[in-house]
Protein backbone atom coordinates (compact mmCIF):
# COMPACT_ATOMS: atom_id res chain seq x y z
CA UNK A 1 0.00 0.00 0.00
CA UNK A 2 2.69 2.55 0.73
CA UNK A 3 4.68 1.85 -2.38
CA UNK A 4 0.98 2.25 -4.40
CA UNK A 5 1.16 5.44 -6.51
CA UNK A 6 -0.92 7.94 -5.06
CA UNK A 7 -3.97 10.28 -6.39
CA UNK A 8 -4.38 13.95 -6.30
CA UNK A 9 -7.17 15.27 -3.75
CA UNK A 10 -9.39 16.06 -6.67
CA UNK A 11 -9.21 12.07 -7.77
CA UNK A 12 -9.86 11.27 -4.56
CA UNK A 13 -12.81 13.12 -3.80
CA UNK A 14 -14.21 11.79 -6.71
CA UNK A 15 -13.79 8.41 -5.54
CA UNK A 16 -15.25 9.13 -2.76
CA UNK A 17 -18.39 10.05 -4.00
CA UNK A 18 -18.59 7.50 -6.28
CA UNK A 19 -17.87 5.12 -2.99
CA UNK A 20 -20.11 6.51 -1.63
CA UNK A 21 -23.10 4.97 -3.85
CA UNK A 22 -24.38 1.08 -2.34
CA UNK A 23 -24.10 -1.51 -5.32
CA UNK A 24 -28.24 -2.96 -5.52
CA UNK A 25 -28.83 -6.02 -3.48
CA UNK A 26 -28.06 -9.37 -5.44
CA UNK A 27 -31.16 -11.87 -5.92
CA UNK A 28 -29.07 -14.82 -4.41
CA UNK A 29 -30.56 -16.94 -2.00
CA UNK A 30 -28.80 -16.83 0.89
CA UNK A 31 -30.13 -19.73 2.97
CA UNK A 32 -30.55 -21.77 -0.52
CA UNK A 33 -26.98 -20.52 -0.72
CA UNK A 34 -26.09 -21.88 2.30
CA UNK A 35 -27.82 -25.27 2.36
CA UNK A 36 -26.57 -26.10 -1.04
CA UNK A 37 -22.66 -24.96 0.33
CA UNK A 38 -23.57 -27.36 3.71
CA UNK A 39 -24.63 -30.50 0.95
CA UNK A 40 -21.33 -29.88 -1.12
CA UNK A 41 -19.19 -29.99 2.11
CA UNK A 42 -20.67 -33.14 3.30
CA UNK A 43 -20.46 -34.60 -0.17
CA UNK A 44 -16.36 -33.58 0.06
CA UNK A 45 -15.98 -35.49 3.44
CA UNK A 46 -18.27 -38.47 2.51
CA UNK A 47 -15.76 -39.59 -0.46
CA UNK A 48 -12.47 -39.25 1.52
CA UNK A 49 -13.92 -42.49 3.94
CA UNK A 50 -14.62 -44.65 0.45
CA UNK A 51 -11.34 -43.76 -1.16
CA UNK A 52 -9.32 -43.98 1.82
CA UNK A 53 -10.45 -47.58 2.58
CA UNK A 54 -10.25 -48.64 -0.98
CA UNK A 55 -6.48 -47.69 -1.10
CA UNK A 56 -5.84 -49.84 2.01
CA UNK A 57 -7.83 -52.14 0.65
CA UNK A 58 -5.68 -52.04 -2.85
CA UNK A 59 -2.37 -51.98 -0.78
CA UNK A 60 -3.37 -55.06 1.23
CA UNK A 61 -4.19 -56.78 -1.89
CA UNK A 62 -0.74 -55.87 -3.39
CA UNK A 63 1.14 -57.01 -0.37
CA UNK A 64 -0.34 -60.52 -0.02
CA UNK A 65 0.09 -60.81 -3.67
CA UNK A 66 3.49 -60.13 -3.63
CA UNK A 67 4.41 -61.82 -0.17
CA UNK A 68 7.09 -64.17 -0.45
CA UNK A 69 6.92 -67.65 -0.16
CA UNK A 70 7.76 -69.28 3.26
CA UNK A 71 11.13 -70.26 3.29
CA UNK A 72 11.67 -73.75 3.63
CA UNK A 73 12.64 -74.23 6.74
CA UNK A 74 16.03 -77.08 7.57
CA UNK A 75 15.12 -79.26 10.11
CA UNK A 76 17.69 -81.40 11.53
CA UNK A 77 15.71 -85.09 11.86
CA UNK A 78 17.87 -87.58 13.87
CA UNK A 79 17.73 -91.03 11.69
CA UNK A 80 19.32 -94.41 12.79
CA UNK A 81 21.70 -96.41 10.64
CA UNK A 82 20.87 -99.67 10.52
CA UNK A 83 23.95 -100.94 9.10
CA UNK A 84 25.59 -99.57 12.38
CA UNK A 85 26.10 -101.85 14.92
CA UNK A 86 26.09 -99.69 17.97
CA UNK A 87 22.79 -98.36 16.73
CA UNK A 88 21.40 -101.99 16.99
CA UNK A 89 22.49 -101.95 20.59
CA UNK A 90 20.60 -99.20 21.42
CA UNK A 91 17.80 -100.28 20.08
CA UNK A 92 17.94 -103.88 21.63
CA UNK A 93 18.79 -102.38 25.26
CA UNK A 94 15.44 -99.82 24.88
CA UNK A 95 13.44 -102.85 23.74
CA UNK A 96 15.56 -104.93 26.67
CA UNK A 97 14.74 -102.15 28.98
CA UNK A 98 10.97 -101.82 28.30
CA UNK A 99 10.48 -105.14 28.82
CA UNK A 100 11.98 -105.43 31.91
CA UNK A 101 9.79 -102.17 32.86
CA UNK A 102 6.37 -104.12 31.67
CA UNK A 103 7.62 -107.38 33.98
CA UNK A 104 7.76 -105.05 36.83
CA UNK A 105 4.90 -103.43 36.67
CA UNK A 106 2.76 -106.80 35.67
CA UNK A 107 4.66 -109.06 38.38
CA UNK A 108 6.63 -106.89 40.94
CA UNK A 109 9.82 -106.05 41.85
CA UNK A 110 10.98 -109.53 42.15
CA UNK A 111 10.20 -109.83 38.54
CA UNK A 112 13.95 -108.19 37.83
CA UNK A 113 16.57 -110.22 36.37
CA UNK A 114 19.48 -111.15 38.36
CA UNK A 115 22.49 -109.75 37.56
CA UNK A 116 25.06 -112.68 36.14
CA UNK A 117 28.38 -112.36 37.16
CA UNK A 118 30.66 -111.52 34.63
CA UNK A 119 33.63 -113.91 34.14
CA UNK A 120 36.83 -112.57 34.95
CA UNK A 121 38.19 -113.08 31.40
CA UNK A 122 35.15 -110.71 30.28
CA UNK A 123 35.99 -107.07 31.52
CA UNK A 124 33.76 -105.59 29.22
CA UNK A 125 30.81 -103.92 31.21
CA UNK A 126 27.26 -105.21 30.89
CA UNK A 127 25.62 -103.43 27.86
CA UNK A 128 23.30 -99.95 29.33
CA UNK A 129 21.93 -97.80 27.26
CA UNK A 130 24.27 -95.00 28.45
CA UNK A 131 27.48 -97.48 27.21
CA UNK A 132 25.71 -97.91 24.24
CA UNK A 133 25.22 -94.15 23.29
CA UNK A 134 29.49 -94.11 23.83
CA UNK A 135 29.41 -90.21 24.75
CA UNK A 136 32.80 -89.20 24.36
CA UNK A 137 34.89 -86.93 26.44
CA UNK A 138 35.59 -84.18 24.55
CA UNK B 1 -5.67 -22.77 6.40
CA UNK B 2 -8.42 -24.99 6.92
CA UNK B 3 -11.15 -24.91 4.38
CA UNK B 4 -14.08 -22.23 5.08
CA UNK B 5 -16.66 -23.29 7.43
CA UNK B 6 -20.34 -22.19 7.18
CA UNK B 7 -20.19 -18.84 9.60
CA UNK B 8 -16.95 -17.19 7.82
CA UNK B 9 -19.39 -18.40 4.37
CA UNK B 10 -21.44 -16.40 5.59
CA UNK B 11 -19.96 -13.34 6.39
CA UNK B 12 -17.89 -13.34 3.01
CA UNK B 13 -21.57 -13.45 1.41
CA UNK B 14 -22.58 -10.87 3.63
CA UNK B 15 -19.70 -8.09 3.00
CA UNK B 16 -18.97 -9.15 -0.78
CA UNK B 17 -22.11 -10.87 -2.73
CA UNK B 18 -23.21 -7.51 -4.13
CA UNK B 19 -19.91 -5.93 -4.68
CA UNK B 20 -19.30 -9.47 -6.82
CA UNK B 21 -22.42 -9.44 -8.70
CA UNK B 22 -22.18 -5.49 -9.61
CA UNK B 23 -18.84 -6.38 -10.59
CA UNK B 24 -20.09 -9.94 -12.79
CA UNK B 25 -23.23 -7.34 -13.85
CA UNK B 26 -20.47 -5.36 -16.72
CA UNK B 27 -20.37 -8.62 -18.66
CA UNK B 28 -23.63 -10.23 -17.70
CA UNK B 29 -27.28 -9.54 -16.85
CA UNK B 30 -28.40 -9.30 -13.68
CA UNK B 31 -29.55 -13.02 -13.34
CA UNK B 32 -26.57 -15.11 -14.71
CA UNK B 33 -24.47 -12.38 -12.56
CA UNK B 34 -25.94 -14.09 -9.67
CA UNK B 35 -25.57 -17.41 -10.40
CA UNK B 36 -21.66 -17.01 -11.90
CA UNK B 37 -21.47 -14.91 -7.60
CA UNK B 38 -23.62 -17.80 -6.52
CA UNK B 39 -20.87 -20.95 -8.08
CA UNK B 40 -17.83 -19.01 -7.48
CA UNK B 41 -19.51 -19.37 -3.44
CA UNK B 42 -19.79 -22.75 -3.51
CA UNK B 43 -16.88 -23.69 -5.31
CA UNK B 44 -15.18 -21.68 -2.53
CA UNK B 45 -16.29 -24.40 -0.08
CA UNK B 46 -14.77 -26.75 -1.88
CA UNK B 47 -11.57 -25.90 -1.34
CA UNK B 48 -9.29 -27.78 0.72
CA UNK B 49 -7.43 -24.75 2.03
CA UNK B 50 -9.05 -20.98 2.46
CA UNK B 51 -7.08 -18.44 -0.08
CA UNK B 52 -4.74 -16.05 1.62
CA UNK B 53 -6.53 -13.63 0.17
CA UNK B 54 -10.77 -14.06 -0.05
CA UNK B 55 -11.65 -10.58 -1.39
CA UNK B 56 -9.35 -10.95 -4.24
CA UNK B 57 -9.83 -14.76 -5.19
CA UNK B 58 -13.77 -14.17 -4.89
CA UNK B 59 -13.31 -11.06 -7.53
CA UNK B 60 -10.74 -13.17 -9.88
CA UNK B 61 -13.00 -16.29 -9.88
CA UNK B 62 -16.26 -14.34 -10.57
CA UNK B 63 -13.95 -12.18 -13.44
CA UNK B 64 -12.73 -15.77 -14.73
CA UNK B 65 -16.47 -17.33 -14.88
CA UNK B 66 -18.01 -14.43 -16.60
CA UNK B 67 -15.16 -13.95 -19.33
CA UNK B 68 -16.00 -18.17 -19.68
CA UNK B 69 -19.71 -17.17 -20.16
CA UNK B 70 -19.38 -14.09 -22.23
CA UNK B 71 -16.95 -16.23 -24.58
CA UNK B 72 -19.23 -19.16 -25.10
CA UNK B 73 -21.48 -17.70 -28.40
CA UNK B 74 -24.72 -19.00 -27.33
CA UNK B 75 -24.72 -16.82 -23.82
CA UNK B 76 -23.29 -13.67 -26.07
CA UNK B 77 -25.97 -14.14 -28.33
CA UNK B 78 -28.19 -14.07 -24.83
CA UNK B 79 -25.80 -11.13 -23.64
CA UNK B 80 -26.81 -9.55 -26.86
CA UNK B 81 -30.60 -9.74 -26.24
CA UNK B 82 -30.79 -9.56 -22.77
CA UNK B 83 -28.66 -5.64 -23.40
CA UNK B 84 -32.00 -4.73 -25.11
CA UNK B 85 -34.29 -5.75 -21.76
CA UNK B 86 -34.71 -3.55 -18.92
CA UNK B 87 -32.21 -4.43 -15.98
CA UNK B 88 -31.87 -3.60 -12.59
CA UNK B 89 -30.09 -1.03 -11.39
CA UNK B 90 -27.00 -1.20 -10.84
CA UNK B 91 -26.82 0.84 -7.24
CA UNK B 92 -29.24 1.51 -4.84
CA UNK B 93 -31.02 4.67 -4.97
CA UNK B 94 -30.95 6.69 -1.88
CA UNK B 95 -33.12 9.83 -0.82
CA UNK B 96 -30.85 13.08 -1.10
CA UNK B 97 -27.90 11.09 -2.93
CA UNK B 98 -25.50 13.81 -3.96
CA UNK B 99 -24.66 12.17 -7.19
CA UNK B 100 -27.33 10.38 -8.89
CA UNK B 101 -27.03 6.52 -9.34
CA UNK B 102 -28.49 6.40 -12.50
CA UNK B 103 -26.21 8.96 -14.03
CA UNK B 104 -23.34 6.87 -12.30
CA UNK B 105 -24.33 3.67 -13.96
CA UNK B 106 -24.89 5.77 -17.01
CA UNK B 107 -21.31 6.71 -16.66
CA UNK B 108 -19.93 3.64 -16.00
CA UNK B 109 -21.31 1.89 -19.31
CA UNK B 110 -20.00 4.55 -21.50
CA UNK B 111 -16.26 3.90 -20.09
CA UNK B 112 -14.02 1.44 -21.97
CA UNK B 113 -14.55 -2.16 -20.50
CA UNK B 114 -10.69 -1.98 -19.01
CA UNK B 115 -11.16 1.41 -16.98
CA UNK B 116 -14.64 0.09 -16.09
CA UNK B 117 -13.40 -2.96 -13.99
CA UNK B 118 -10.75 -1.03 -12.55
CA UNK B 119 -12.77 1.60 -11.02
CA UNK B 120 -15.53 -1.31 -10.01
CA UNK B 121 -12.95 -3.16 -8.54
CA UNK B 122 -10.70 -0.24 -6.67
CA UNK B 123 -14.14 1.66 -6.01
CA UNK B 124 -16.68 -0.89 -4.97
CA UNK B 125 -14.49 -3.72 -4.21
CA UNK B 126 -12.13 -1.64 -2.20
CA UNK B 127 -8.92 -3.60 -3.91
CA UNK B 128 -5.67 -2.06 -3.28
CA UNK B 129 -3.71 -1.12 -7.09
CA UNK B 130 -1.64 -3.96 -6.45
CA UNK B 131 -4.61 -6.50 -6.01
CA UNK B 132 -6.31 -5.00 -8.55
CA UNK B 133 -3.11 -5.83 -10.83
CA UNK B 134 -3.24 -9.22 -10.04
CA UNK B 135 -6.80 -9.20 -10.58
CA UNK B 136 -6.39 -8.04 -14.11
CA UNK B 137 -3.17 -9.54 -15.07
CA UNK B 138 -1.47 -5.79 -15.85
CA UNK B 139 1.53 -4.32 -14.61
CA UNK B 140 0.39 -1.56 -11.76
CA UNK B 141 1.28 0.79 -13.61
CA UNK B 142 -0.89 0.73 -16.22
CA UNK B 143 -3.69 -0.30 -13.69
CA UNK B 144 -3.04 2.77 -12.42
CA UNK B 145 -2.80 5.06 -15.38
CA UNK B 146 -6.33 3.77 -16.34
CA UNK B 147 -7.45 4.00 -13.04
CA UNK B 148 -7.18 7.95 -13.36
CA UNK B 149 -8.10 8.01 -16.75
CA UNK B 150 -11.49 6.37 -15.82
CA UNK B 151 -11.88 9.11 -12.73
CA UNK B 152 -11.50 11.75 -15.24
CA UNK B 153 -13.42 10.54 -17.80
CA UNK B 154 -16.06 9.44 -15.05
CA UNK B 155 -15.65 13.70 -13.69
CA UNK B 156 -16.56 15.00 -17.31
CA UNK B 157 -19.53 12.71 -17.65
CA UNK B 158 -20.81 13.64 -14.49
CA UNK B 159 -20.06 17.33 -14.92
CA UNK B 160 -21.66 17.23 -18.46
CA UNK B 161 -24.96 15.20 -17.27
CA UNK B 162 -24.91 17.78 -14.62
CA UNK B 163 -24.68 20.42 -16.53
CA UNK B 164 -28.19 19.38 -18.59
Amino acid sequence: MQNEPQLTSVELEIEAAFGGLQPAKSFIDRDKLMFQAGQRSIHNRTWMWPITTALLTLALVFSLTLRTRPQPTERIQMTTDISNPSSQSIRQSEFSYLKIRNKVFTKGIDALPVQEQSSPANNEPLPTIMNELKFEDS
Amino acid sequence: MASIDPTQLSNWFQAYSDRLALYARQWLDAALADDVVQDVFLRMVSLRTQPSNIPAWLFRSVRNASLTQIRSRKRRRLHEEQRTTQQPAWFEPQPDEPISSGNVQSALELLPHEQREIVILKIWGNMTLQEVADIVEQPISTVFSRYRSALAALRRIMEKSNAK
